[in-house]
């Protein structure tokens, strides 16, 4: 759905970027060439001033998600060591942090992908202006009135080409795609030899292990649920039964009291009690984050093994 | 009379209707159907007794009847607003039972009854005081050929209630609630049957309550409610009309297990009037016991016993026959079991027993019926 949204937001971006290189590339057919160059240079200016705060943005909202991943990933392996301990009570409190660890974890997530589509919008502005400044650019050379000066505006066509390329480059770089972070204490080092990495793909895989106990919990937590709100549901489909008809009203007290039981109150009351449908979605949404973080996991331990196989 | 049973049968598919479409998450932004279910049902009923009621229109001279009934319903509750603060809900049931009863002196009777109830609610976290709720409702009924004696059906009635309800955050482990309720009930009294107007009333009630526990919790309540009978005299020319005060109290005790939900309670009600006819105390014990069993099944049990006691001994005509009995007992048992995805089967055994001090009249009923409840997985 996101990507969806991404690339249908990176095709308008590229519309507006056309119509403005048209823009531009009129203004500068109609006017001093020296003026328009000046026009292009401004804009190319605050473009880049976009990028570098649309790339700042990203990196703080990474940042921000490799803290919150090492609190999630540092509760799945409180939830590992619990496990291993066999302690109970220890298992549950570990559960429930990994739960509400999740849920900063997945507003980063947004967070980081929110950054992203405004880092793509910004780089694909930039892309759009140096592509009319290159062509101003080719036809200064062409009207250059010295070799000096011939040279200096190639060295400036060379530096914006460069440029324009290391921008598309990045449009597909792997390290910008949709899990930006995982475990950014384990990367991949150019000393590392087969043992350090096999070693961290090992790391990763323990911890993909221990998010498939808590998914393992998760489902028997949902089994639980299930079967609950199956017995809650048959049990309100028997008391609707009998009063539907008002089977249940008999000919003794002629005005029976119909004031509906107030539910149990809550010992804190901040918030509304979940019911059981809503507790139950808020589990299924869990455990689809946690599918997920485990899939990314069991990706990056393989990109690992990856290189190690690579090696000489 | 058939064409006001279409334009019911109308009305009521529009109301569905219409909540379906407001259902839809594209119809009604945040606005969406929790629950939806859709009964259909068949089921033998025998009836027997002498117990007369005077809102009833017919007489038959027979103490037994049976009938074969096939019944339809659907509820729903549809969650208008949802967040983690407050909640406005509207829930709704309506059904029609279409009886065949035979056992009677007279003539074959062949009564329809048309239900359907809407209740909308409101419920606000102040805080971390409390939870405020706040409730509207309409229940109406109609009955078309309702026959005599011993078949009871309850006659057709609307109600209006209206509630304001406050329960508290847990101090130390103990919560309390207030409840204020007002009600009016209109009996819809035919002409040759006047008699039904004397159930007409208005109410306005108060009760308060406080509980404690957590899976294991008791609560005691107590309450008052102030009654008014337009339609029936109090025989004092200086105050005309019936006018009762109620005052009650009870414990109730649920256990919501993780497999086993069960709740049993005691009620004691005195029931003082402008008329010395209607004063009486009752004793009333509920109970609700639900819990799975093997193969997916689930066992349902709900029982009421109600006991009560005229203050003043009083001659068979001051009564309302019929809607004043002296006792009754209802239980109900029904197992239930998944048949498909969304589809439940039931089976349910009924029985009911009511009996007066006024000639010894009893009114009994047992019956067990076959109900498929079936919720549609597009919500």
């Amino acid at each position: 759905m996101t990507r969806r949204r991404c690339r249908r937001r990176d095709v308008g971006v590229r519309v507006v970027g056309v119509v403005m290189a048209m823009g531009l590339a009129l203004t500068s057919a109609v006017a001093a060439p020296e003026l328009s160059a000046q026009a292009t240079e401004s804009v190319l200016a605050e473009r880049r001033l976009e990028y570098r705060a649309a790339r700042d943005a990203w990196e703080a909202a990474r940042s921000a998600f490799s803290v919150v991943e090492r609190q999630f990933s540092a509760a799945l392996e409180q939830v590992g060591r619990a496990r291993r301990s066999g302690d109970d009570d220890a298992l549950e409190d570990a559960f429930a942090l990994a739960q509400d660890r999740s849920v900063p974890y997945r507003a980063q997530e947004a967070r980081v992908e929110d950054a992203r589509e405004r880092l793509d919008e910004a780089r694909q502005a930039l892309i759009n202006v140096i592509t009319v400044r290159l062509g101003e650019l080719l036809a200064q050379l062409d009207e250059a009135s010295s070799a000096a000066e011939r040279a200096q505006l190639d060295a400036r066509w060379q530096d914006l080409r460069n440029e324009q390329q290391e921008l598309e480059t990045q449009d597909g770089d792997d390290d910008l795609q949709v899990m930006p972070v995982i475990l950014p204490e384990i990367t991949f080092d150019p000393r590392d030899g087969p043992d350090e990495l096999e070693a961290k793909a090992q790391i990763l895989e323990r911890l993909a292990a221990v998010a498939d106990t808590v998914v393992e919990n998760l489902d028997q937590e949902r089994e639980t649920l299930t079967t609950r709100l199956r017995i809650e549901r048959q049990r309100q489909d028997f008391l609707a039964g009998t009063d539907r008809f008002d089977d249940i009203r008999v000919p003794v007290v002629t005005n029976p009291a119909s004031g509906e039981r107030p539910a149990a109150a809550d010992s804190t009351m901040a918030s509304r009690p979940l019911t059981l449908e809503e507790r139950l979605e808020a589990l299924e949404r869990y455990r689809e984050q946690l599918v997920s973080y485990r899939d990314q996991l069991l990706i990056r331990a393989r990109q690992f093994r990856e290189r190690v196989r690579r090696m000489p | 009379m058939r064409a006001r049973g279409v334009v019911r049968a109308v009305g009521l598919a529009v109301m569905v209707a219409s909540i379906l479409l407001l259902g839809s998450d594209q119809a009604a932004g945040q606005s969406h159907m929790r629950d939806l279910v859709i009964t259909l049902g068949g089921s033998v009923e025998s009836y027997s007794g002498n117990f007369s009621a005077v809102t009833v229109p017919v007489v038959d001279s027979t103490d037994e009847a049976t009938a074969a009934v096939g019944e339809v319903g659907v509820r729903g509750l549809l969650a208008l607003v949802e967040n983690g603060r407050r909640a406005v809900e509207l829930s709704f049931d309506g059904g029609l039972r279409q009886a065949a009863a035979l056992g009677f002196t007279v003539r074959d009777y062949a009564p329809r009854e048309w239900a359907g109830s809407a209740t909308l609610r409101y419920e606000e976290t102040l805080g971390e005081w409390g939870r405020l709720t706040s409730r509207l409702g309409y229940r109406g009924r109609a009955v078309r050929d309702r026959p005599p004696m011993p078949l009871f059906l309850q006659p057709g009635y609307s109600t209006v209630t209206g509630g304001l309800g406050l329960v508290t955050r847990s101090f130390d482990g103990v919560s309390f609630d207030l409840q204020v309720e007002g009600e009016e009930a209109d009996y819809r009294a035919l002409e040759f049957l006047p008699e039904l107007n004397l159930l007409d009333r208005r109410s306005v009630g108060l009760q308060a309550g406080v509980r404690w526990g957590m899976a294991s919790t008791v609560r005691f309540f107590s309450g008052v409610r102030w009654s008014e009978y337009p339609e029936q005299g109090s025989f004092d020319p200086t105050d005309p009309f019936r006018r009762d005060h109620t005052v009650n109290v009870g414990f109730e005790w649920t256990w919501f297990g993780d497999r086993i939900f069960a709740q049993a309670g005691l009620e004691g009600t005195l029931n003082r009037s402008n008329s010395n006819r209607p004063e009486y105390d009752a004793l009333s014990f509920q109970a609700l016991f639900n819990t799975p069993l093997p193969w997916e099944m689930s066992l349902n049990v709900r029982t009421v016993i109600t006991g009560k006691s005229y203050v003043r001994e009083t001659e068979f005509p001051l009564l309302v026959p019929g809607e004043e009995a002296d006792n009754a007992s209802i239980a109900y048992l029904q197992l239930t079991r998944p048949l498909a995805a969304n589809l439940d089967g039931a089976v349910r055994f009924g029985w009911t027993r009511a009996e007066t001090d006024i000639g010894d009249a009893y009114y009994d009923r047992f019956g067990g019926s076959v109900q498929f409840n079936y919720r549609p997985s597009f919500f």
